[in-house]
């Protein structure tokens, strides 16, 4: 078998099916090509904010624009539609950053459904009018305002094990679930 | 992202071809694809194939020409522990010109790691080669690679990324060891479909403590399947 044969015909393989297009994901646009009405509304509510990274996120044909930045040393993410009008403001939380009693209606809830779990993730995700959401940052006030935790978690219970991503209310109890995928990592280990 | 592709391709060949006592130099193609044959069984086929355009060993001239080196044809059949852990056995068929075919035997254990913005894989790997006419050879290989999303926080769909692999190998074979390392530098593409296609610099050193030291270096590209 002439080899050079094989190593043409992976080359152009790889060329073919490198040929399709994409679905979901985030990338990183410029500054430039997000809404002035969200830059300004950024501005307005975290006065003196730094090194903002501003993404495009695109999720089942729905596109948003996201901002990512430190702030007071936490992780926000913040979400505008394309027009640039705020949908939500998110922050990576530890499970020691909960209360007591949230703590404990998530405890609840995992023991009550799981033998065995893990959490991987918390997020705290405010929901409100503009107005509202830049009085609950710069005034702390936080009428009008809807409180939600995203919980990325690994549990097991009998045969089943996964990751799951569950949206609890503000204070900790179960609302919906579903199950995350780990994108494929075989190149890694073969 | 122009700058890290020539350095990938061209810089760093460059600079390890002029040092070391043996240096090989070639392309090395490799196809992968995955599946679930079963409820937690996953089954995993492989092609890899190298291909020698250069050898050179110290005070001689560079010897430019093609060669087949070898090719290696893979199937495994794993099982996960968890999202994060799996253990694999395979097995490898060998052709290799100028040598009889070898037939090898493999175990692994995978873990998964996931930072905020890349994930590490840890790979711990024995293998046994049975070659006709000559002693077992058994290795021992851990490799640790990084997968580093370019355009975003996560990798996604249509977005490239980075990966960077070390992987130290203990041999024995007839009461005689040796140990080699392999480190990895890619540019990879994750395309709709579950597929990854990566292309960058396999760098190999062997024979530390011998005196004709080798350094081998292959660019390779490849085509990450999952159905």
């Amino acid at each position: 078998m002439d080899w050079r044969i094989v190593n043409v015909l992976l080359f152009f393989a790889s060329l073919v099916a490198y040929g399709q297009e994409k679905v979901e994901r985030e990338y990183r646009v410029k500054v430039r090509e997000v809404p002035a009405e969200a830059r300004e509304w950024l501005d307005d509510a975290f006065e003196g904010h730094k090194r903002v990274k501003w993404f495009m996120e695109e999720t089942s044909g729905k596109k948003s624009f996201e901002a990512k930045f430190p702030w007071k040393k936490e992780d926000y993410s913040v979400e505008f539609d394309l027009s640039g009008k705020i949908e939500d403001i998110e922050i990576q939380k530890n499970w020691q950053d909960l209360s007591e009693a949230i703590r404990n209606n998530l405890e609840v809830y995992f023991e009550a459904n799981y033998s065995k779990w893990r959490i991987e993730k918390i997020q705290m995700q405010f929901t409100g009018e503009p107005d509202d959401l830049e009085d609950m940052i710069d005034e702390e006030e936080q009428e009008q305002i809807v409180i939600r935790f995203e919980i990325e978690y690994y549990a097991e219970k009998g045969e089943g094990k996964g990751l799951w991503e569950g949206l609890f209310d503000k204070d900790g109890n179960f609302m919906n679930k579903r199950e995350v995928m780990i994108p494929p990592v075989d190149n890694l280990f073969f | 992202m122009k700058k890290v592709v020539c350095i990938l391709i061209f810089i760093l060949p460059a600079l390890v071809m002029g040092q070391g006592r043996v240096t090989n130099f070639g392309l090395f193609p490799e196809f992968q694809i995955g599946f679930s044959a079963a409820e937690n069984l996953k089954v995993t086929g492989k092609i890899e194939s190298q291909h020698g355009m250069l050898d050179k060993t110290e005070s001689n001239e560079a010897d430019w020409g093609y060669y087949h080196n070898q090719t290696d044809f893979q199937g495994f059949l794993g099982t996960s522990l968890n999202p994060f852990v799996a253990i694999t056995a395979g097995y490898q068929y060998r052709v290799e010109p100028g040598r009889d075919n070898s037939h090898r035997s493999i175990q692994q254990v995978s873990f998964l790691q996931r930072a905020s913005q890349y994930k590490v894989g840890h790979r711990v790997r024995t293998d046994q080669t049975f070659a006709p006419g000559e002693p077992i050879e058994y290795r021992l290989r851990y490799r640790i690679s990084f997968e580093i999303p370019i355009e975003g926080q996560s990798l996604d769909p249509g977005e490239f990324f980075l990966v960077f692999s070390d992987e130290p190998i203990y041999s024995l074979q007839s009461g005689e060891s040796g140990l080699e390392n392999r480190l990895v530098a890619a540019l990879g593409h994750y395309s709709k479909g579950k597929q990854k296609f990566q292309a960058g610099i396999d760098y190999r050193t062997d024979r530390f403590f011998e005196d004709d030291f080798r350094q081998r270096t292959w660019f390779k590209f490849g085509w990450y399947l999952s159905l």
